[in-house]
């Protein structure tokens, strides 16, 4: 917007100084037209000059007047020589003498055409005559307007001994004038174009800035709440680094409800309320941007107060209270938070973390606040495009880490864990984190698991005793594609099938555990393990292990951690757990075992498998079970 | 825009116009209230078309069919002054007044009184005193710088 506004203040002082110069030269033109006629005027006091001294020389030393006054002859002589004299510029030339009456008669005419005879009466209308006449100085005078013919008149007195006895008139023609004026008219018609196009121009930019602002306005601000518009956000990051800011998501929790209940009009309502409190609490140089329905971004200057705002900001929005119908009701908001790192200049890529982040925090009940620090690791997000190439070209492969017999410590089977791998550098492994939510609910997700599955089969054909789970979605195994792979494979190599444990990644509720113990059933006819990934978290409840016949249940490794920093009480639920899988007659598997402590404790507790980088990371199969050849 | 324009220009030249005649009206009605005093209506014999539109806006001048019925003559042409010349000679005791439009023309009859005609590309206004004596009249004295014994 700034830019805008600048690019036309420069254009405007352009034209300004561009209308200043051509009012200059307007001046100047005008400036030498009247020095030009000044020229004309002295030219005409010099022909005066001439013409007596002319006069004076002719009559030898008489007085001129008397000469005049008697000879005929001589006055139709000088009248010949005054004609000489009009040119274009010189309308009339004429002399005159005062009678005893002080009225003026003509002594000499220049006009050929249309003399005036000797002696006819003139009366002059201008007291000027007289003035000239009784100082003896010359004058120029301005006609009046009503004298359409002439534009100046030079009265030239014409002395002896000390009397002016007549007075010579030099009128300089109005029409001279004008072609002295039209010498410089089209310098000054080109100006004064110049002039009107430079105004037009100064009022057409003037009303293209207002335009302009207006528009921007209007594009730059949600029209609802005042807040920014998601147009300004890409905008201000287009002429601003992203890292010099961190950002923060909002998204309010349930907001249908609050429509359902009130209608939209009420809804319109809270979100203004919404955002004005959110503004009030905004440090300086923040920004608000409505960038969805409810989903509200916030760009703060980087001052290192990111966290201190964001809290603040999400106690305040948790507890602002909201009065409609007379009833008061509060919100409650998720909220994800991006520290940027430095370096980082996708806002495209930064939205992406925030979204995810904030799934994160929805599938977890919402009403949370979550941060994503400034480490760029945790930005390395691919796009879909990206995965789908590397999934084209099959650059993926399975790691496989050890799951162990608590009892022998010996590796009873292993977990096929999904590694793509960089295509342009083919020894970094990219984990799951990455690039799996991107992928969920697409296409590539289904050929992922298939290429896991294809990866998996190879694995067990090629060791013929190992023991192999592999994660699937339950959207996998509701595909007809997916489980129709899996079936001919298992049909096809008959010695695979009880090597082979499907852990079901529990992610969406089981609405029809019918159906899902149906698919169970059909894997477990081909001598196949069932396990429960995550037990513990999530959707994964107790009536999976109600409803369900599992074999496995893994316990989910935010429980495990637990242990370490609260045994006491994560002892009491394990060994809960633990009574709960020997009751349905399931195996536990204990997850993230990371250390010692935590193995030693689910020894105690008495799950029978553990797996975690305590007991053996994930690894190609060739560095566990060695190299087939 | 182009009726505006048109407008304005229309009104623009209807008020030079409007000017032109109303300056010579007043000239005139002037000339009348000192040279045909005391009449309400003022019967100027004219032949000029031009003259004649000019006084046909002025609500104090009728137009005389002939110099008969005329107080006041305006010689444009020498053409008039022959009228006047053989009115005269069947009518000597007429009071028409005769004022010229040309120096020529005051000049070539001893019965005009004066004349308004432009000269060097100024107007000029003359009476001639005895002249005008002889219809008794008497100019105020602001036109007294105008009024010569003789040509």
């Amino acid at each position: 917007m700034r830019q805008g506004n600048r690019t036309s203040i420069y254009i405007l002082v352009i034209i300004g100084a561009m209308l200043l110069f051509v009012f200059y030269l307007q001046h100047t033109i005008s400036e030498n037209t009247q020095k030009l006629k000044a020229l004309e005027v002295e030219k005409a006091r010099e022909f005066a000059g001439k013409i007596e001294r002319y006069m004076k020389a002719e009559v030898k030393g008489k007085d001129l007047l008397d000469v005049l006054r008697t000879d005929p002859e001589k006055r139709k002589e000088l009248n010949r020589v005054l004609h000489a004299f009009l040119t274009k510029e010189f309308q009339y030339i004429f002399l005159l003498t005062k009678d005893r009456q002080g009225h003026y008669r003509f002594v000499l005419d220049a006009s050929l055409e249309d003399p005036v005879a000797y002696n006819t009466l003139f009366f002059p209308n201008n007291p000027a005559f007289d003035e000239v006449y009784r100082t003896g100085k010359p004058k120029i005078i301005r006609e009046k307007k009503s004298m359409e013919e002439i534009w100046l008149s030079l009265l030239y007195p014409i002395r002896s001994q000390g009397k002016t006895e007549m007075l010579m008139v030099i009128d300089l023609s109005k029409a001279y004038s004008q072609s002295l004026s039209s010498f410089n008219a089209p310098l000054i018609r080109i100006a004064k174009l110049m002039q009107g196009f430079l105004l037009l121009s100064i009022l057409f930019m003037g009303y293209l800035m207002l335009s302009y602002n207006r528009l921007q306005k209007q594009l730059y601000h949600d029209p609802l709440t005042g807040a920014y518009s998601k147009y300004y956000l890409n905008t201000f990051f287009d002429s601003n680094r992203l890292d010099r800011y961190d950002l923060i998501m909002i998204d309010i929790d349930e907001f249908k409800s609050v429509n359902a209940r009130f209608g939209y009009d009420a809804g319109d309502s809270v979100l203004k309320s919404f955002v004005s409190a959110i503004k009030g609490k905004l440090p300086k140089g923040a920004k608000l941007v409505r960038s969805g329905g409810t989903e509200f971004l916030v760009i703060i200057p980087k001052e290192g107060k990111i966290e201190t705002v964001s809290k603040a900001l999400f106690h305040l929005l948790k507890r602002k209270k909201y009065l409609f119908d007379d009833e008061v009701f509060t919100l409650t908001v998720s909220m994800s938070v991006l520290e940027t790192p430095n370096g980082m200049y996708s806002l495209q890529k930064a939205e992406r973390m925030l979204d995810e982040r904030m799934l994160e925090i929805k599938n977890l009940g919402k009403n949370g606040l979550r941060f994503i620090g400034g480490d760029k690791e945790e930005i390395g997000y691919f796009t879909l495009d990206q995965v789908r190439t590397m999934l084209e070209a099959e650059k993926l492969l399975c790691l496989y880490q050890p799951v162990i017999d608590t009892k022998t410590g010996e590796t009873v089977r292993y977990e096929a864990l999904v590694r793509l791998i960089d295509p342009e550098n083919p020894d970094v492994l990219i984990a799951p984190g990455q690039f799996m939510d991107i992928i969920k609910g697409t296409s590539q997700y289904l050929k992922l698991s298939k290429q896991v599955l294809k990866e998996v089969f190879g694995t067990l054909l090629a060791y013929p005793k190992l023991h192999v789970s592999v994660n699937l979605d339950l959207n996998d195994l509701y595909n007809d594609e997916v489980m129709t792979m899996i079936t001919t494979e298992l049909k096809k190599h008959a010695g695979i099938a009880h090597r082979l444990s499907f852990e079901i990644l529990e992610e969406h509720e089981i609405k029809d555990y019918t159906r899902v113990q149906t698919i169970f059933r059909q894997l477990k006819t081909y001598g196949s393990q069932i396990a429960i990934d995550d037990f513990g978290s999530g959707f994964a409840n107790y009536n999976h292990v109600l409803y369900l016949d599992i074999d496995v249940l893994k316990v989910d490794g935010s429980l495990i951690r637990e242990l370490l920093e609260n045994p006491e009480r994560t002892e009491k639920l394990l060994h809960s757990i633990k009574v709960l899988a020997d009751s349905f007659g399931c195996a536990l598997v204990a997850e993230f075992v990371s250390e010692e402590r935590i193995y030693k404790h689910i020894q105690a507790i008495g799950f029978e498998y553990a797996q975690g980088y305590y007991l053996g990371k994930p690894e190609p199969i060739e560095y566990y079970e060695g190299s087939l050849k | 825009m182009k009726r505006l324009i048109l407008f304005l220009f229309l009104s623009a030249y209807g008020l030079l116009y409007a000017m032109d005649i109303k300056s010579t009206l007043k000239v005139y009605n002037k000339l009348f209230s000192i040279l045909v005093p005391n009449k309400q209506t003022v019967h100027v014999y004219v032949d000029d078309p031009d003259y004649r539109e000019i006084f046909s806006k002025a609500d104090n001048i009728a137009f005389a069919r002939d110099i008969g019925e005329a107080d006041f003559v305006l010689v444009t042409d020498p053409s008039i002054l022959r009228q006047f010349q053989s009115w005269k000679q069947t009518h000597p005791h007429t009071s028409a007044i005769l004022f010229a439009t040309k120096y020529s023309l005051l000049e070539a009859n001893k019965d005009v009184v004066g004349a308004l005609y432009w000269r060097k590309g100024r107007p000029q206004l003359l009476f001639l005193l005895p002249r005008l004596k002889a219809h008794h009249i008497r100019l105020p004295d602001e036109f007294s710088n105008y009024a010569v014994p003789s040509l």
